[in-house]
């Protein structure tokens, strides 16, 4: 029998890891019956991120598991981990373990030799993008203040306080430098995706697992990006919410990101409308923080799908006007979103299908439960 | 015959009428002094007006006959000098209804009051009040619709056009010239006029210095309009009807703490506002002709020509604008309402099932009566299951069984 070989794909965050995820979760069962590769999540979601939170033992966002999702979670995985012949995890939170805990998980799957997956994209639409999910899902920084503390390290400011493992999860060149301190610069593969052709990255990731590209190709799961009025506006509501108080009150269950999810699935935005730049100012900053990555990974001898010099690409630079007034329709589309998903919306989590077992089947249970009991009552009483 | 005196105000809308009615309304008692009575307990009478002209409400229904008749009856029954009623919607009346209303108040002297403001000014803010509630097209396509449909059977300008209206109404005046009355933007000074208006002893009205039914900007409009359309377009539960007319946006727009737009320019282009001016001018010119109790100053029914053409730097109202802290103020606010809205909901929830505790109770000592009285059944298995019940309805009820 051959030694476990298992692909960790680390993310990072806003790398294209949902899309990734997404087409190994349709194609689980190809992989499993044709190449024998397990694809291994949590139960009923497309990732293993829950599996991580309860390896480091932290919060989860994804509160179907409560705050700290039991430790549980791991030790399933791990032991699928090891008695696979072959697998692949995927989890954007390996990207924000630390030195000890890269050590730790080194120690704890002794028994299978890993290999690390990183997918990157230009450093500058990463940070956009991080921002932009910051501003879904609540009070944010100003775009400048964020890339800013993300580029520079500086995390003084009110707004990015609380903020530092975002921070830390940004310093790529760092996480290139734990990763294969603990693995082995040659178990690392950083594949980098093509803004110009999105489907190239599915393909790399094929060619990492070592299935044809067409297991991976599936119809593309479009998810534009908000537009800058719309991210301010969303950011002053949240502002507003914010300092009226409202926010504790509106609980934990990420029903306001629903107002960015619905906003951007109802409204098309006119074709001139502002897309959120990368503040020029920072090109500089950002240029060598993409240079530093680079010279890393060129250092250590990893292997790179892909054009690495892509990283350091900065288009979408450019300044953004602040915004005072709004259209009046973009204005109405914010309050109907936002009306819409506190009234209608469901609580987000990434549940596959729908949100775990239904009120239905518990009621079922609870029924037939009962009926049992009565049953064996009256025949005990006989 | 000298009667007492009646006087009915039939607007038409958008000229200032809520202010006038709230100023009326807030001033009852001080009016009872006065030997004037503002009939019935509402801020105005739209109701008994709709039953009387057999028009449609809001919701769509004509209400019921008898809201008129109670008006009817309440002023017959009045013994003051004066009586006031008001409604916009008389100055749809037909001429045989105005008639029957006549005739309905042939003791009394019938005094009609007629408010005015400069048609231009009127049909922006009849676009705003309008495009609230129902789908409407946009400010300068409306207007030109309604310029281009000048008629007397068309239903804003059988209302708007003051010439028209007057005459309508002269014969029912018991001196053959109905009063019009132009608002000032004033209080004191509008709060005045009203009571000359109308013959109340001066200083009769004491004004709350609050605006009423303030008009949304073009910007705020814009934005309301907008938002029915999307609400239309997502397919709003029809269930919920209501409860979005409670938290709709321009509801949350006129709150007095909501953050107020300034500096917006609402004008519209040169050539409709010309043309809407020389409605105004040819409407006002007739006006001087006839005999007419001029109440207030009727040189303010010509709008005084602003050049704003130098002046206008940003956004032409084809695209409204709204400031950002104006619009997340609105979408912070419709969060916390249904939050609010959600809260009294389940509050009202467990009122309802502690109010009916005590019922349930006597419900459960009924069953278990019942129970007792058939537990002498000859079926084992029941019997046990009977005890069973009872022993725990017992336990639930805190006795304990000897």
């Amino acid at each position: 029998m051959t030694e476990s070989l298992t692909i960790l794909h680390i993310g990072p965050h806003k790398s294209g890891t949902t899309s990734i995820q997404l087409a190994l979760y349709r194609a689980r069962s190809t992989l499993l019956s044709q190449h024998g590769i397990r694809y291994l999540t949590d139960a009923r979601r497309i990732n293993a991120n829950v599996a991580i939170h309860a390896f480091r033992n932290r919060a989860s966002q994804h509160l179907e598991y409560g705050t700290k999702p039991p430790r549980l979670f791991w030790s399933q995985l791990r032991e699928q981990v090891l008695t696979s012949n072959r697998s692949v995890v995927s989890a954007e939170s390996l990207s924000r373990l630390t030195d000890e805990e890269v050590t730790l998980l080194r120690a704890e799957l002794a028994g299978s030799s890993v290999r690390i997956l990183i997918t990157m994209r230009p450093l500058v639409r990463m940070v956009v993008s991080q921002w932009q999910q910051i501003v879904q899902n609540g009070p944010a920084p100003e775009l400048c203040e964020f890339s800013e503390g993300v580029i520079n390290g500086v995390i003084n400011t009110p707004r990015m306080k609380g903020r530092s493992e975002v921070v830390a999860g940004l310093q790529y060149d760092a996480l290139v430098r734990r990763w294969s301190r603990a693995f082995g610069s040659e178990n690392l593969e950083v594949v980098v995706a093509d803004d110009a052709n999105p489907e190239l990255l599915y393909a790399r990731v094929a060619d990492v697992i070592g299935v044809p590209q067409a297991v991976l190709l599936t119809e593309k799961t479009a998810n534009r990006s908000l537009t800058w009025p719309e991210a301010e506006l969303i950011r002053a509501t949240f502002d507003q919410l914010e300092s009226e108080g409202a926010l504790p009150l509106l609980g934990p269950d990420r029903l306001l990101a629903r107002i960015a999810l619905d906003l951007k699935t109802r409204r098309v935005p006119p074709g001139d409308e502002h897309r959120v730049k990368f503040p020029e100012h920072l090109s500089l900053n950002a240029l060598g923080r993409a240079n530093d990555f680079i010279q890393v990974v060129q250092e250590l001898g990893v292997r790179v799908r892909g054009d690495l010099s892509e990283i350091a690409r900065q288009d979408g630079l450019g300044k953004n006007p602040k915004v005072e007034h709004v259209t009046s329709e973009l204005a109405a589309n914010v309050a109907l979103s936002a009306l819409r998903a506190i009234a209608f919306g469901r609580p987000i989590s990434d549940w596959v299908h729908g949100r775990g077992p239904g009120v239905s089947v518990i009621c079922r249970s609870i029924v037939y439960r009962l009926l049992h009991r009565f049953y064996s009552a009256i025949r005990s009483d006989k | 015959m000298d009667g007492r005196l009646l006087v009915v105000h039939i607007g038409p809308h958008k000229t200032g009428t809520s202010s006038l009615q709230s100023l009326l309304h807030d001033n009852r008692d001080r009016l009872i002094q006065n030997s004037v009575q503002y009939i019935g307990t509402r801020v105005n009478h739209h109701i008994g007006a709709l039953a009387f002209l057999r028009r449609k409400g809001l919701d769509g229904s004509i209400p019921a006959l008898r809201h008129w008749d109670q008006i009817v009856e309440e002023i017959h029954a009045s013994k003051v000098n004066i009586c006031v009623i008001s409604s916009e919607h008389f100055s749809y009346a037909e001429p045989s209804q105005i008639a029957r209303l006549a005739d309905q108040f042939r003791s009394f002297r019938l005094r009609v009051l007629i408010s005015a403001r400069p048609l231009d000014a009127v049909l922006s803010s009849l676009w705003s009040h309008l495009a609230q509630v129902r789908e409407l097209p946009d400010k300068r396509e409306w207007l030109e619709q309604v310029l281009a449909r000048r008629d007397d059977s068309d239903f804003i300008w059988k209302s708007q056009q003051y010439d028209l209206l007057i005459e309508r109404w002269r014969s029912v005046d018991a001196t053959q010239a109905p009063t019009v009355i132009v608002p000032t933007k004033h209080h004191i000074n509008f709060a005045r006029l009203i009571e000359e208006a109308c013959s109340f002893p001066l200083g009769t009205l004491r004004p709350a210095n609050q605006i009423v039914n303030q008009r949304l900007t073009d910007g705020e409009t814009e934005f309301s309009r907008h938002f029915e359309s999307a609400i239309r377009s997502t397919g709003y539960p029809h269930g919920l009807y209501l409860e979005r007319r409670r938290i709709s946006p321009s509801r949350v727009l006129r709150r007095a703490e909501s953050p107020k737009q300034i500096n917006i320019d609402d004008s519209i282009d040169a050539d409709l506002e010309s043309q809407l001016r020389s409605v105004n001018a040819e409407v006002v010119s007739q006006l001087k002709t006839m005999t007419i109790r001029w109440v207030g100053d009727p040189q303010l029914l010509i709008s005084p020509r602003v050049e704003r053409q130098d002046q206008r730097t940003h956004a032409p109202t084809s695209i409204a604008i709204l400031s950002t802290e104006q619009a997340a103020y609105v979408s912070a606010r419709l969060v916390q309402d249904v939050v609010l809205l959600r809260q009294v909901a389940s509050d009202r929830r467990i009122r309802n099932l502690q109010d009916s505790m005590p019922e349930m109770r006597s419900k459960v000592l009924l069953s278990i009566l019942a129970l007792r009285a058939i537990r002498n059944i000859r079926k084992p298995f029941l019997r046990g299951s009977i005890e069973r019940v009872l022993r725990a309805a017992n336990r639930w009820f805190g006795r304990s069984r000897s």
